[in-house]
């Protein structure tokens, strides 16, 4: 009971700190969580961009802005140039079109008018020069037959409405799985932050050479202290991921009750474990309590941008991701790939063993070099 | 006696392996660590070609226009597709194992596409299908519509050339768009940016050590230092100046990584760069006075609690997500207008994307005023600190 005590105390200091890490996988995971498009069919993506239309009378300028109205999606930005240019480089728009003065006239008189574009540079930004390129080349195409405007706005427009069958293969509900995904990965950084820091902090408290001489010489079971230390940071790092879960229901809702959202908490239930013996591990090996935030900081961060929990791991280089394999957060977000993107989990039973299992591995070597470093000190005190 | 607290005071701060921690090592490790996550992430937002698998059987070999566009998308170094013809069973085979973004056949004439999911790639592919489609029937719609004239003013025609005339017209025509865009568009930029923003203030935790060794309330250094006969400024600013020295030798080390390991782009504006930082470093190292005078808790209190201050303008200024930036500025701006670090960050910006000098201007005005304030209520605050017992 000393010992849990101890453990309530520290939590108690530091609860500032639990709150911190909460709230960031709370404002990361909802900034992240777009709603995505649903499993019923197949569903445009739609740049955003932007129109100066500066031939605002001109019945053909308007017909291209119709055009792009139902190819993208328009975005007005009310402000100063440079809060347009902001809103580019931050991808609010991917481009901002410029149709200029004389676009109808130049076009009516056979001419092809040069219409003005800035882009972001990024894949939205390419598929919106497509677009616009594709409407002006059937247009100036067009012009060159048919001279009269509303004839040629006619025209145009007989064309660009032929849609061809899709057919989309997936039965998974996409937007939800991706919403689970988000809240899995960021909540790897948040739980190891919330179990490092306590638990490293606990433990090394204890493991302060006059506190160590005080236990050893003292009446007290040294089976039954040990015990009690492992019982206390297990039960906190149980009550971490219980608040986790718990948090999974109100951010992503009622689909986690469902075998997937099951195995969503088993995923991060075995990094937990993980994450419980790298702290003992960490408070065997360190030996001044200032120590703790900056290793715990580099640690959970080094361990969240390798891996792909800030940055999709479709992102990551290969070489980085190949570094990652030696951390537990790898496996853990492979296995949350897994459980959010396969079309049948039976399928891919076997890949979420072995993920398991590597965490698994993760625990035990951790759990074993902190007893020999532990057992060590022990002589040595 | 202002060399002697100098020097002295250059060791307590290089002994202090927290600090150090904290100052110079911190902001490496993260330039490290942003350079391994983010050096991939642009070069995969760019459009490469999309690999899909057509149904080559006969249908498709008979629908010439589909056939002919998709040949000449897939041809080039600028292809659109990489196309693989195949059968429909290794059709379906390579978008089950997600080879492909999706499936091209013919079935009854009528063009239809598969694709696994939704998806940018996936509108691109479908795109293009409903435009080869919609420009084949404009094709015929004109063709029909010149034969018309050419009947009715009774001139010979060949049908054949007029659409393939048609055609090769509709094909070749010129869009003549002028793109006007910078090449200076890498929002990852930010998040380097925001990191010496980061580096700049954690100045901050310098001068807030050596302040404490000097305040009688903080620490026993402090008070043998008060009841002294030495001048308050000549204890006070050789420990200023030390914390800037230091914090520039850190600066620098920042600068070498992040010019020479990550590569980041500084472009030509070096003298208004470190024009930025130093003023950004007096700013940090004016904040970290003020934690140290007015704000009365211990010296890890203090220390934490001013961590967490600069890494909360962090966040604002974009370090944790560079759209945090944008969203502050859009929604709360003065957040951004009294927060240094975001304004360190804003001028870097400022001189990376704007030709213009005006925006990086205020900024450096900005933190000098701020720097200024923030001194004058330290200054205030020591000026104050006397005590007949303690």
């Amino acid at each position: 009971m000393t010992v849990f005590n101890a453990f309530l105390k520290v939590v108690k200091k530091n609860i500032i700190t639990i709150i911190i890490y909460t709230l960031i996988v709370i404002v990361f995971a909802a900034a992240n969580m777009q709603t995505d498009n649903g499993p019923t069919g197949f569903i445009s993506e739609k740049p955003d961009i932007m129109i100066i239309n500066n031939d605002q009378g001109s019945a053909l300028s308007k017909n291209f802005e119709k055009y792009l109205r139902e190819n993208t999606n328009i975005v007005d930005i009310h402000g100063s140039d440079e809060d347009i240019a902001d809103a580019l480089f931050y991808r609010d728009i991917t481009c901002i079109v410029t149709i200029p003065e004389n676009f109808g006239k130049c076009v009516i008189s056979g001419n092809t008018p040069e219409v003005e574009i800035r882009t972001c540079g990024n894949d939205f930004a390419a598929f919106s020069e497509m677009i616009i390129s594709q409407y002006l080349r059937i247009q100036n195409s067009c012009a060159k037959r048919i001279q009269d405007e509303s004839k040629l706005i006619e025209t145009i427009n007989s064309s660009p409405n032929k849609k061809a069958e899709v057919n989309i293969t997936t039965k998974l509900d996409t937007s939800v799985m991706s919403k689970s995904k988000t809240y899995f990965n960021f909540a790897a950084y948040s739980m190891m932050s919330c179990i490092l820091f306590i638990v490293c902090l606990v433990l090394s408290s204890f493991n302060e050479l006059s506190v160590r001489k005080r236990t050893i010489v003292s009446s007290m079971n040294y089976k039954k202290y040990g015990f009690d230390l492992f019982l206390s940071s297990f039960s906190y790092a149980f009550a971490v991921w219980v608040f986790f879960m718990l948090l999974s229901l109100i951010m992503v809702g009622k689909s986690m009750i469902s075998l997937r959202g099951a195995a969503f908490m088993l995923n991060a239930f075995v990094f937990t474990l993980s994450a419980l013996a790298l702290a003992y591990m960490l408070s065997c090996l360190l030996f001044k309590k200032n120590a703790i935030t900056g290793i715990v900081n580099v640690l959970t961060l080094g361990f969240s941008f390798l891996c792909g929990v800030f940055v999709p791991a479709e992102f990551l280089p290969s070489w980085v991701l190949s570094i990652a394999r030696v951390m537990p957060t790898y496996w853990y977000i492979q296995n949350n790939e897994l459980i959010g993107t396969s079309e049948h989990l039976s399928g891919d039973v076997r890949s979420l063993l072995i993920n398991f299992l590597v965490m698994g591995g993760f625990t035990l070597v951790f759990a074993i070099v902190g007893i020999i470093v532990s057992g060590r000190k022990r002589k040595i005190a | 006696m202002f060399i002697h607290n100098f020097k002295y005071s250059i060791k307590l701060l290089l002994k202090n392996r927290q600090l150090v921690f904290w100052t110079l090592a911190f902001p490496i490790i993260m330039a490290v660590l942003f350079n391994m996550a983010f050096s991939n992430i642009e070069n995969s937002e760019t459009l490469e070609a999309i690999d899909i698998a057509v149904v080559d059987d006969n249908s498709f070999n008979s629908s010439l226009i589909y056939k002919n566009s998709l040949k000449s998308l897939g041809e080039g170094d600028e292809r659109l597709f990489n196309i693989t013809y195949t059968d429909e069973k290794g059709a379906d085979e390579l978008l089950s194992e997600k080879k492909v973004t999706g499936i091209f056949r013919i079935v009854k004439n009528e063009p239809v596409v598969t694709v696994n999911s939704n998806g940018l790639r996936e509108t691109v592919l479908c795109y293009v299908v409903n435009e080869i489609k919609s420009t084949g029937d404009l094709v015929m719609k004109l063709g029909f519509e010149d034969i018309r004239k050419n009947i009715s003013s009774g001139n010979k025609i060949d049908y054949e050339k007029e659409f393939t005339d048609i055609a090769q017209d509709v094909l070749s025509s010129d869009a003549n768009i002028n793109n006007v865009s910078t090449s200076n568009m890498s929002y990852i930029m930010i998040e380097y940016y925001s990191l010496i923003a980061m580096a700049c203030m954690y100045s901050g935790l310098l001068s807030m050590t050596l302040m404490n060794y000097r305040l009688a309330n903080v620490s026993a250094v402090g008070k043998r230092s008060a009841v002294s006969s030495a001048k308050k400024s000549r204890i006070v600013l050789p420990s200023l100046l030390a914390s800037f020295v230091v914090q520039i030798a850190g600066l620098i080390l920042l600068y070498l990584v992040l010019i020479f390991y990550v590569r980041a782009d500084f472009g030509n504006e070096l003298p208004k760069i470190i024009l930025l930082s130093l003023a950004g470093s007096i700013a940090g190292l004016s904040v970290g006075t003020a934690v140290s005078v007015m704000v009365k808790a211990g010296e890890n209190a203090k220390f934490t609690g001013l961590v967490g201050v600069i890494m909360a303008g962090c966040f604002f200024a974009g370090m944790m997500g560079v759209m945090m930036k944008n969203i502050v500025d859009k929604n709360v701006p003065i957040l951004n207008k009294i927060n240094p670090v975001a304004m360190i960050t804003d001028g870097l910006y400022a001189l990376y994307y704007y030709n213009s000098y005006e925006r990086f201007w205020f900024d450096v005005i900005s933190l000098a005023v701020f720097s200024l304030i923030v001194l004058l209520i330290s200054i205030n605050g020591l000026r104050r600190q006397t005590y007949d017992s303690i």
